[in-house]
């Protein structure tokens, strides 16, 4: 059995070149693997435009299928293995289209032996080791399960990326603090020691304004086929925002895919930035306090440093001296309350056909759909700048208008702004 | 003589055998002084409650000699130990 990866290794992807046959627009792309619920750009695989690789690997599903940015029912899925051997997931489509975008909405990878889809953190990166060649206890990654353990992701890889990097991906937008095997969230638990003078010889801790932050943007929902985070919220700690005025943060959680798990892990990021944290450096400190290890919480009562709770961030230990080096953090004040202050949806324009559009007797009907493919009901809609009505329950539009190229401006609480420029 | 004022609520002041240091790390060749380290006295831990408590991080600040205003500015890092440095920033 070949070696596993190193960390620094790149993952095993497959480029579309590995393929027996391939259509030429797609040289130089990566072969996805896919987590999770996610929505990507298939890779074509002819040059008719019907057939198209969704996954390098067997897949749970396709959930949604559009072409020029309109859903479609036209469309079959096809897990079948390729020339070399490997399974790949394959979507067939009824109507082949070379000019029109096609996007994806997949449930990816299962279980190799429970098929169940791998979607949460710990499963993620289990498998990304697995495929990688490694082989871990049955209790790595443990602390992934106890804090993240409800946490769905839809993540792709379709671009050259290190293990390490792949991991970090999923790991680290969570807010957790991790190293090979091991997670954790970056938070004080109960203390496993305590740590005073009695212990330790030196302690400094250092707090910095360039940490402090007040209110956050956090996007999520990534769309793989237009690269872009397709839903946002702002957050803030009015508490903060009083004392400290308005300092923001930018929280991108791009495989987080409902609103409910980044609210969570938003609040608990904003909450984390809205209070000086104080960096610690513990030298001489003698081993009689029992085992350290990293991740684990200590309570710190020394003359020359806040008291309270700390989470050890560095552990190392001189076996001759009988003494740890620490280096640990600790938060100033109490978790500040953090409220959501605004939601919102990025409208993604299609890339060829903005809004379906019909024509008749010289009223155009334009449909307004949102970044669900749903249509957009009561959305105000300005044609050319001068005319402007609401969207109606089924997210139809009409002006009175001459054929040609014309700008329509979207507006809708909660959304940006969109212009779209359309052909009637 | 020192007199160092933090702008918080209420105002920390720290003078006389408190302030063993006022340094001018960061001033520039024409003489401008965007950054000002002061350091203070805690060898027996008198300063650390009380500034940790106090959140005084981006709070303003004002450095005096004999009355004298010579530096203002925004606390923009604390490091506490057996001596406390405030980094001020202009």
């Amino acid at each position: 059995m070949a070696a596993p990866l190193l960390y620094t290794d790149n993952l095993p992807l497959r480029r579309v070149e590995d393929l027996p046959q391939y259509s030429a627009q797609a040289v130089g792309r990566a072969l996805p693997w896919v987590f999770g619920r996610a929505t990507l750009s298939p890779v074509p695989l002819d040059l008719v435009g019907a057939e198209w690789l969704v996954a390098d690997h067997p897949i749970s599903g396709i959930d949604r299928v559009t072409v020029g940015g309109l859903p479609t029912d036209g469309w079959q899925l096809v897990q079948q293995l390729d020339a070399t051997g490997s399974p790949i997931s394959v979507l067939r489509l009824a109507q082949p289209t070379t000019t029109q975008a096609v996007a994806v909405t997949v449930a990816g990878r299962r279980h190799p032996q429970t098929g169940e889809l791998l979607a949460t953190p710990a499963a993620i990166v289990r498998e990304l080791l697995r495929l990688s060649g490694h082989a871990e206890p049955r209790d790595a990654w443990a602390g992934l399960d106890e804090h993240y353990g409800q946490t769905a992701l839809g993540i792709v890889f379709g671009d050259e990326t290190t293990l390490r990097s792949a991991i970090a991906a999923v790991v680290e937008p969570l807010g957790a603090m991790w190293r090979p095997g091991w997670a954790t969230r970056r938070a004080p638990g109960q203390p496993s020691a305590i740590l005073d003078a009695s212990v330790v010889a030196s302690v400094t801790a250092r707090a910095e304004n360039t940490t402090l932050r007040t209110t956050a943007r956090v996007t999520y929902g990534y769309d793989w086929s237009v690269n872009g985070a397709r839903s946002s919220m702002n957050l803030a700690a009015p508490q903060a925002v009083a004392v400290w005025g308005e300092l923001p943060l930018q929280i991108d959680l791009p495989a987080v895919r409902t609103a409910r798990d980044a609210l969570a892990i938003g609040s608990a990021r904003l909450a984390a930035a809205a209070r000086p944290l104080w960096v610690l450096d513990l030298q001489d400190v003698s081993e009689r306090v029992g085992e350290l290890r990293e991740g684990m919480t200590v309570f710190l009562n020394h003359p020359h440093a806040p008291v309270g709770l700390a989470v050890l961030t560095s552990v190392s230990r001189d076996r001759e001296r009988t003494q740890y080096t620490l280096r640990g953090e600790m938060y100033a004040t109490a978790v500040p309350q953090v409220q959501m202050v605004r939601r919102g949806s990025a409208l993604l324009p299609a890339a060829s056909q903005p809004a379906p559009i019909t024509y008749r007797d010289g009223v155009a009907t334009f449909t307004i759909l949102d970044d669900l493919g749903q249509p957009m009901a009561g959305a105000a809609v300005t044609l050319d700048g001068l005319l402007t009505a609401n969207t109606n329950a089924s997210g139809q539009v009409q002006f009175r208008t001459p054929r040609g190229a014309h700008t329509l401006t979207v507006r809708m609480p909660g959304y940006a702004t969109l212009e779209l420029e359309v052909v009637v | 003589m020192f007199e160092l004022t933090i702008f918080t609520i209420p105002p920390l002041v720290f003078e006389g055998a408190a302030i063993t240091a006022v340094g001018a790390a960061g001033a520039s060749i024409n003489g401008e002084m965007p950054n000002m380290p002061i350091t203070l006295d805690n060898a027996r831990g008198e300063h650390t409650q009380v500034l940790a408590a106090a959140d005084v991080l981006r709070h303003r600040a004002e450095l005096r000699q004999r009355g004298v205003l010579i530096f203002a500015g925004a606390v923009q890092a604390i490091t506490l130990g057996a001596s406390v440095v405030l980094d001020l920033e202009a």
